[in-house]
């Protein structure tokens, strides 16, 4: 569970020890707050504290942008210049070298959905989530979204068509 | 190929991604579900009622929110009307034996409902 909890808060915010942080938090939650709840409850509400957790994320990271842009102005141009992507690049091109080819082409595979899946709209990919890879049903979704089952079902829709699409573009036949 | 189908399949490479992560970052996961679950709040209020008294806390425990903010205000109006009666009292009195002892105040003499207040019938009063 924390291990899927901890992919979904990476997808989302893109920082290993940011998501570290983001399950841990909402763990501890769902602990403190929830713990004497019946257990066909538990992953609802570990969702809808998992989500919220995230959302406070980018507030917090709104407000900080805020202050920091007119900071980061005022530093050295050459920055600019460096593409974090690049090192990403050399880093999983050695480190998928010493593996063999099955594994290779799975990991890369994995790489591509993995992209694509934090590429789609966050509320798509909350929605996607808890309901395929989640296993939650439809009311549950819509209850720790605190949306419509409507709004749900339009979300998950939306989200299969783009990631098809996406990986259908890229050579990609699931 | 339908919505389900096509979910089912990006489940199962998200499942290999899911088992595929870092011994470490996988230890620090299980740590901190083991640290969560040592802060678990445990329903106590279920252990410690039975039989009846178990279903009493059942029906009233989630309305004993209500009950005490109702019980609150019924106290609170019981409160406030008991004061205004002594209140009204206290100055009755005052009145009345200021009125005995003949020593009321010139402006009472004045005052147009002070005369109304002599005029009626002392069965009224």
């Amino acid at each position: 569970m924390e291990r899927r909890a901890y992919k979904q808060a990476l997808f989302a915010v893109r920082n290993e020890d940011i998501a570290l942080d983001i399950v841990q938090d909402a763990m501890l939650k769902l602990a403190e707050k929830y713990g004497d709840k019946p257990a066909e409850e538990l992953p609802m509400l570990f969702q809808r504290i998992l989500q919220n957790t995230i959302r406070d994320f980018y507030r917090r990271q709104k407000v900080r942008s805020l202050w920091m842009t007119p900071l980061s102005a005022l530093t050295s141009a050459n920055d600019e210049d460096a593409d974090p992507l690049e090192t990403l690049e050399v880093e999983n091109q050695s480190k998928l070298a010493s593996i063999p080819h099955a594994q290779l082409e799975q990991s890369q595979l994995l790489a591509i959905i993995e992209e694509e899946i934090k590429k789609l709209p966050p509320r798509q990919r909350e929605a996607f989530l808890m309901r395929y890879w989640e296993d939650m049903d439809i009311a549950e979704t819509a209850a720790a979204m605190g949306c419509s089952e409507g709004s749900v079902k339009t979300h998950c829709s939306r989200a299969t068509h783009t990631l098809a699409v996406a990986l259908k573009a890229k050579g990609i036949e699931l | 190929m339908k919505e389900q189908e096509f979910a089912h399949r990006i489940r199962h490479h998200l499942n290999l991604g899911a088992d595929g992560i870092d011994r470490a970052t996988a230890d620090r996961l299980f740590k901190a579900r083991q640290n969560a679950l040592e802060h678990q709040k445990v329903a106590t209020s279920q252990l410690s009622l039975a039989g009846i008294g178990n279903i009493a806390a059942d029906v009233m425990l989630p309305h004993a929110r209500t009950v005490i903010a109702l019980l609150g205000l019924m106290l609170g109006v019981a409160g406030v009307s008991y004061w205004n009666d002594y209140q009204q009292a206290a100055e009755y009195e005052e009145i009345d034996s200021a009125l005995l002892a003949d020593d009321l105040p010139i402006n009472a003499y004045l005052d147009k409902g002070f005369h109304a207040w002599l005029d009626q019938p002392s069965s009224q009063q």
